[in-house]
């Protein structure tokens, strides 16, 4: 017989307290991490071949992708140049960036825990009419 | 008997993560991640990032699908803390089950082995 004991404070919560600041500046930069990702995934490209594309060492790229470093703009702008692409940053209020938790060229993925509130605010229909649908340029990628 | 306790719980993203106490191995490395404070720190991002949803592959790979939910492992440099993910009345929960080091050709059976185990362990007994 298996069972669970809950602890009321640990070593883990008390990490992510005393470095709370530290965990969500990581937690920016691995956002738009796994963009790329994904993107690396879709295009079935190593992470050995983009650090070689872009020009930065695999290890560079897997503290990235591990939050230890954080991206900065020279690697953007070498990202962007070398798959001719566009990183489009846009700012979105709270609400509106937890509802749509994930947009890719297939689908989206809504947070189904907000539901209910997205009725009570009338964000958008929940009615199947395709029209009503944007169309997504592929070319964008949006953190 | 294999005890899990609740190691961390966010109730505004209904997240949970359990660790299961009664694998030695799995209790010895996590103690080990716990005294080094990069490893405690690479191991709280992976958190964090599934919490968040943006986890990527380097941090958090799927590994296998079964009737409870899906296996994941939770990647900390060599180290790898094969997970299970259940939804459960609205809450994500993680049931840390198994250690294993990274894969290689060597080891490649026995992290099968340990991944095939993971399904056997009963849900019920889990949450009772």
């Amino acid at each position: 017989m298996k069972k669970v004991v809950k602890t009321s404070s640990n070593s883990l919560d008390s990490y992510i307290e005393d470095n709370r600041m530290k965990i969500d500046e990581a937690l920016v930069s691995l956002r738009l991490m796994k963009e790329i990702d994904d993107f690396l995934d879709d295009n079935k490209i190593s992470q050995r071949d983009f650090a070689g594309n872009i020009g930065c060492s695999e290890a560079y790229i897997s503290q990235l992708m591990a939050g230890t470093k954080k991206f900065n703009t020279s690697f953007i702008n070498k990202f962007e140049k070398n798959y001719k692409l566009k990183i489009d940053f846009k700012i979105k209020t709270k609400s509106e960036y937890a509802v749509v938790s994930k947009m890719a060229n297939s689908h989206i993925e809504i947070n189904i825990n907000l539901i209910e509130v997205i009725r009570a605010e009338n964000i958008f229909s929940f009615e199947n009419k395709p029209n009503e649908f944007s169309e997504m340029n592929s070319n964008f990628i949006t953190i | 008997m294999e005890n899990f306790y609740l190691i961390h719980c966010c109730e505004d993203n209904k997240f949970r993560v359990y660790l299961n106490s009664s694998n030695s191995d799995l209790s010895k490395k996590f103690n080990e991640i716990n005294r080094n404070s990069k490893l405690t720190n690479k191991f709280v991002l992976v958190i964090e990032s599934v919490k968040a949803n943006i986890a990527n592959k380097s941090q958090f790979n799927w590994e296998a699908s079964c009737e409870f939910g899906e296996i994941y492992a939770i990647k900390v440099d060599n180290h790898r803390f094969y997970t299970l993910v259940c939804k459960n009345q609205g809450y994500k929960d993680l049931f840390i089950c198994r250690y294993g080091r990274k894969q290689t050709q060597q080891n490649d059976k026995k992290i099968l082995s340990i991944i095939n185990s993971i399904p056997k362990i009963s849900i019920q007994k889990l949450l009772q």
